[in-house]
């Protein structure tokens, strides 16, 4: 098995409670099932730490019931991204809560700091590139597989030698 | 900000898309080495300030390692030239859980490459040591540093401390008594 696959492998038995049960269960690995059980209990504690030092008041007026909906949603849901990994963790918890029996005062302060972890988050705003081609020379799909990659991007590309008039050849 | 050097862990935290969260360890395999010495290698080439490797706490042994972890930091040490940031805690934790003993480590690793330590105390949960920064300093750690100070040079020492709501007379005396070890 390659580094690579190794690696992917790893990972997913840490984070992924449904791969971890499967593989254990299936595979003669001379991997210790309680190391990788309990390296994959102590990354859930981390992120629950993490939630519930972001969400406060919630974890105090009714941290018991909230432990326990995270021990579910957290063996369901991956946390993803880098650096707002923790805050984006914990809006996907509080919408994880919507359906759960809460008492109209919990559901309000959830309300409350979910709106304030929201306005915590900073904005996001386009990054603008400026860039010219000869059309004459290149076409627009020659253009786009070069500039766009694989990054979620919005080209607008329009024709500035045309006097009073511009056209968006893709958006 | 001018640094003498900066830090990066031997580990992986992400791999096509699936955060861990947590540094956790490479396998320990020729191909890991090559691998991550290029990848320094890069890095290198961008960033002049030195580099320095630090070893990570782990809990899950690989069965595909093909060397000792002392073995595996060493190659990656000796093809990147770089120096090592060696974190006390981890190491003493590493050898309680893992079965092997801190002078086993200590002889595999060259000690002259030692630049900086860490040191800090953890929790011992679920049978295992964890290093969770939570804690002060154990008494093996403070014999640790001790010792490798008398052995090689070593240019700082960082006390790592960084849960939720810290006891600031705990981080106090931790300072103290790593600068009484650094005056002997």
């Amino acid at each position: 098995m390659s580094l690579k696959d190794q690696q992917k492998q790893l990972a997913q038995l840490y984070v992924d409670a449904e791969f971890r049960k499967k593989f254990l269960e299936t595979n003669t690995t001379l991997l210790d099932s309680n190391e990788v059980e309990v390296f994959a209990l102590g990354l859930l504690m981390k992120r629950l730490n993490a939630v519930k030092a972001l969400l406060p008041i919630s974890f105090q007026l009714n941290g018991p019931f909230l432990y326990e909906k995270f021990m579910l949603y957290g063996n369901s849901q991956r946390i993803q991204g880098a650096h707002l990994k923790h805050s984006l963790d914990a809006l996907k918890f509080i919408r994880f809560l919507e359906h759960c029996e809460l008492d109209s005062y919990q559901r309000q302060v959830l309300e409350w700091e979910e709106f304030r972890l929201e306005k915590s988050l900073p904005r996001s705003y386009f990054k603008v590139k400026k860039f010219s081609y000869d059309f004459d020379k290149a076409t627009t799909d020659q253009i786009l597989s070069n500039k766009t990659k694989q990054k979620f991007s919005v080209v607008l590309i329009w024709r500035v030698h045309l006097k009073d008039s511009w056209k968006i050849l893709r958006w | 900000v001018n640094p003498p050097y900066w830090s990066e862990h031997i580990s992986f935290t992400k791999i096509e898309g699936i955060e861990i969260g947590h540094l956790s360890p490479i396998p320990y395999t020729q191909e890991a080495i090559e691998v991550f010495s290029e990848n320094v290698k890069t890095v290198k080439q961008s960033i002049s300030t030195p580099l320095i490797l630090e070893n990570i706490s782990y809990l899950v042994n690989i069965p595909e390692n093909e060397r000792t972890e002392e073995q595996f930091i060493s190659e990656i040490l000796e093809n990147t030239d770089c120096g090592l940031l060696l974190d006390l805690t981890n190491l003493v934790y590493n050898a309680s859980n893992n079965g092997y003993s801190v002078e086993r480590f200590l002889n595999g690793i060259p000690l002259e490459r030692v630049v900086q330590f860490h040191f800090t105390g953890g929790i011992y949960k679920w049978d295992k040591f964890i290093d969770n920064h939570s804690s002060p300093t154990p008494v093996a750690v403070w014999q640790l540093m001790e010792a490798l100070i008398r052995r090689t040079p070593v240019r700082g020492a960082v006390l790592e401390r960084d849960d939720l709501n810290p006891d600031w007379n705990d981080i106090a005396i931790d300072l103290e008594k790593a600068k009484r070890i650094w005056q002997k």
